[in-house]
């Protein structure tokens, strides 16, 4: 297998690590949400998580890739689901979008209906953010904290995978790490 | 679990462009980002090609309801 190619099933095994396992977090508080709309929500992302990771196992062959470690365990509140998973889906946003307009026709397929997706998850979790911020002192504490130390693992995280990306040729080099406002995906 | 917390927003959407939006229910909502993950999700047995959404306080009245006093 060439560099790239290895580059390129690194960075899809690393995507789909992290997917996964934000589909088994999904998964735990599918049921235990604040509301029911708040634990709907959630199943259907879990739902949407495990699907994109399916799609995206095909490109990682037989490589291993590392999730941001922040999702090793499950958060044992609400505050800190949110603190920890939205950091991560606001990551993975940027990641999929970027590939959804990356010259690569391979993954170009497969992500512009993720893009889609992932905007709704965006939607959810800067939301939950807005209404944290207004909670007690307690639950607020909870989230800032765990996405605090979720930034910081998410960070390093993206460093990792737009090095593969652009080992691979799939994405310019710093695409994942310029610092800009959420761009909405563009409807196919 | 309870019912969640906010503003109400009257969901439209229409499967075909040929129709007009029609209105499909309402959702709770803290804010316009959870209203859409959450009308997605609540309104999702069709494939629609457009829905919105509208906080209730913003309706404007044309009709005004009449209560029996």
């Amino acid at each position: 297998m060439s560099a790239q190619t290895t580059e390129s099933a690194e960075l899809a095994a690393a995507i789909v690590g992290a997917k996964s396992a934000l589909a088994r977090v999904y998964t735990g508080w599918s049921v235990r949400g604040p509301s029911l709309e708040a634990s709907t929500a959630v199943t259907a992302m879990a739902q949407e998580e495990a699907g994109h990771a399916r799609v995206l196992k095909r490109l990682a062959k037989d490589a291993e890739g590392r999730r941001p470690a922040c999702l090793e365990a499950d958060p044992d509140s609400w505050p800190q689901m949110i603190g920890t998973a939205g950091a991560v889906e606001l990551a993975m946003g940027r990641i999929i979008r970027a590939l959804s307009r990356s010259s690569n026709e391979e993954w170009r397929g497969r992500t512009v209906k993720m893009a889609m997706e992932e905007r709704f998850h965006e939607d959810f979790f800067t939301g939950w953010s807005a209404s944290l911020s207004r909670e007690s002192e307690g639950a607020r504490r909870a989230y800032e904290e765990a996405r605090e130390r979720a930034d910081q693992e998410v960070r390093a995280w993206l460093e990792r995978l737009d090095a593969l990306a652009a080992g691979a040729g799939i994405l310019a080099a710093g695409e994942l790490l310029r610092d800009r406002p959420l761009e909405r995906a563009r409807e196919p | 679990m309870s019912e969640a917390a906010g503003d109400v927003y009257e969901i439209f959407a229409r499967v075909k462009l040929s129709e007009p939006l029609g209105h499909i229910g309402s959702i709770r909502a803290e804010g316009a980002e959870l209203a859409r993950a959450y009308a997605r999700t609540t309104y999702d047995e069709d494939k629609w090609v457009e829905m919105v959404g509208v906080m209730r306080n913003d309706l404007i009245p044309i009709i005004e309801l009449k209560t029996e006093t």
